[in-house]
């Protein structure tokens, strides 16, 4: 029973569906898995990436990125996303720096 | 969110400092038109105008040359190539395949070729990167706008950029700067082209989203010198506040341009290779300059500041050539 304990943690790392469909496990921290996926968010030129639950509108997700606004353009595919355009689980977005140095 | 213009499609960019969100094509005719507003409102340019666009691979400068182009400029493209390992190879990349796509071939200038790549002149003389970047850009700008007979030359400087300086030069009271910063400065009889920054009222914001929606394909690293460049806690500063208060920075930097200003009654002088520029030209405005024994541009010294500066680093490197 402990080993299929960790078997399911193992698989399912952000902790299995309750009876109501809602994810327990889902605050900050969480992680996604193939279960339940979460929305990716890349930052490529601080090459970090990291996944939030959804759904989430962008500029929720840029604070929790801790991301000023103005300072970013998030995009998805050939597509640039207004702060207020909710992204759902599953899929991929884009926070790129407008921030020019020198 | 619905696009404020044609209130049909959905918005792609959202910008809080005009109450504005704009479908892609809305965006095109709103970012048009302030740059066409930035030209007109300095006379930045005039049509017979050929405009040496300098570009560095970065979004700024390439979306400049963008929309110059489209606007019906003549435009030919300079992009100097600082010697900085890896940076220099991937920028230069970027710009020559923007160029050849648009039927177009950028005059490079090779700063290793010229004797003084910077990362290697920076250690030899131990100046400040950015420094002898500054002298040796502004030389180049005049050199090729002389040769190529370009009347003027256009940088990429955005709103961000010069709002960031503007607060950086108050902080610090730095009077000879502040008479000097402007988006249009006129060209001298001594050989100093004019220089101009039509984005002057446009966002980094504003020409990444431009550069992304239109396909194009910029350098999103910075040059490696840049990262500890006090300028960037300036615009970090700034764009704070603009986060609370949108709108604030292009009131600050219009307020600033004023001609009403007393900040701005100080009238900006350019002439010959002052220490910080050197001329191509004959003739002159004051004065009465020489040419430089070394390369023929316009100086009160013997030898221009650039050619001085160049010797500095050639001897520093045969010392340490002997030493090894
Ligand atoms: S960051 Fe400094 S070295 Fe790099 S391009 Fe700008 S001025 Fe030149
Ligand atoms: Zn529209
Ligand atoms: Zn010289």
């Amino acid at each position: 029973m402990e080993g299929l304990k960790s078997f399911v943690d193992a698989a399912m790392p952000c902790g299995p569906v309750s009876r109501k469909g809602n994810f327990p496990n889902r605050g900050s921290g969480a992680v996604s898995c193939i279960m339940h996926p979460m929305i990716r968010v890349r930052l490529p030129q601080k090459k970090r990436e990291l996944d939030v639950p959804g759904p989430r509108r962008v500029m929720d997700i840029l604070a929790e990125a801790g991301v000023r606004p103005t300072t970013v353009i998030v995009t998805q595919g050939k597509r640039l996303l207004t702060r207020d355009h909710k992204v759902e689980d599953g899929e991929t977005i884009e926070v790129i720096s407008v921030v020019s140095g020198g | 969110m619905k696009c404020k213009r044609c209130r049909r499609a959905e918005a792609a960019v959202d910008l809080p400092s005009h109450h504005a969100a704009f479908c892609p094509d809305c965006f095109f005719v709103f970012f048009r038109r302030q740059v066409r507003e930035g030209i007109r409102r300095y006379r930045l340019l005039a049509p017979g105008d050929r405009v040496l666009v300098c570009v560095s691979g970065g979004k700024d400068s390439l979306v400049l040359w963008d929309v110059l182009m489209e606007a019906g400029y003549k435009t030919e493209g300079l992009y100097i190539d600082l010697g900085i390992e890896g940076y220099s190879a991937r920028s230069r990349e970027k710009v020559a395949a923007f160029a050849a796509a648009r039927g177009k071939t950028p005059i490079v200038v090779e700063l290793a070729k010229e004797g003084i790549p910077i990362p290697e002149a920076a250690r030899c003389i131990r100046m400040q990167e950015c420094s002898i970047c500054g002298t040796v850009k502004r030389y180049f700008f005049n050199k090729v706008a002389a040769e190529g007979g370009f009347s003027v030359v256009a940088t990429g400087h955005n709103l961000d950029d010069e709002g960031a300086r503007l607060l950086g030069n108050l902080l610090h009271w730095q009077r000879d700067h502040l008479a000097r910063q402007h988006p249009f400065l006129p060209e001298a009889g001594t050989g100093l082209v004019r220089k101009v920054k039509p984005l002057w009222r446009i966002t980094e914001m504003e020409t990444a989203a431009y550069g992304f929606l239109k396909g194009i394909d910029y350098v999103t690293e910075e040059c490696p010198m840049s990262l500890d460049a006090t300028s960037l806690v300036y615009k970090e500063a700034l764009s704070l506040i603009e986060d609370k208060m949108p709108g604030t920075r292009i009131v600050f930097y219009q307020g600033f341009l004023d001609a009403s200003n007393p900040l701005r009654q100080a009238t900006v002088e350019p002439m010959a290779d002052d220490g910080e520029e050197t001329g191509f030209g004959k003739g002159s405005a004051g004065g009465v300059p020489g040419a430089c024994s070394s390369c023929g541009a316009s100086t009160f010294a013997q030898v221009c500041s650039f050619c001085r500066l160049k010797e500095r680093v050639r001897e520093q490197r045969e010392r340490r050539r002997e030493k090894t």
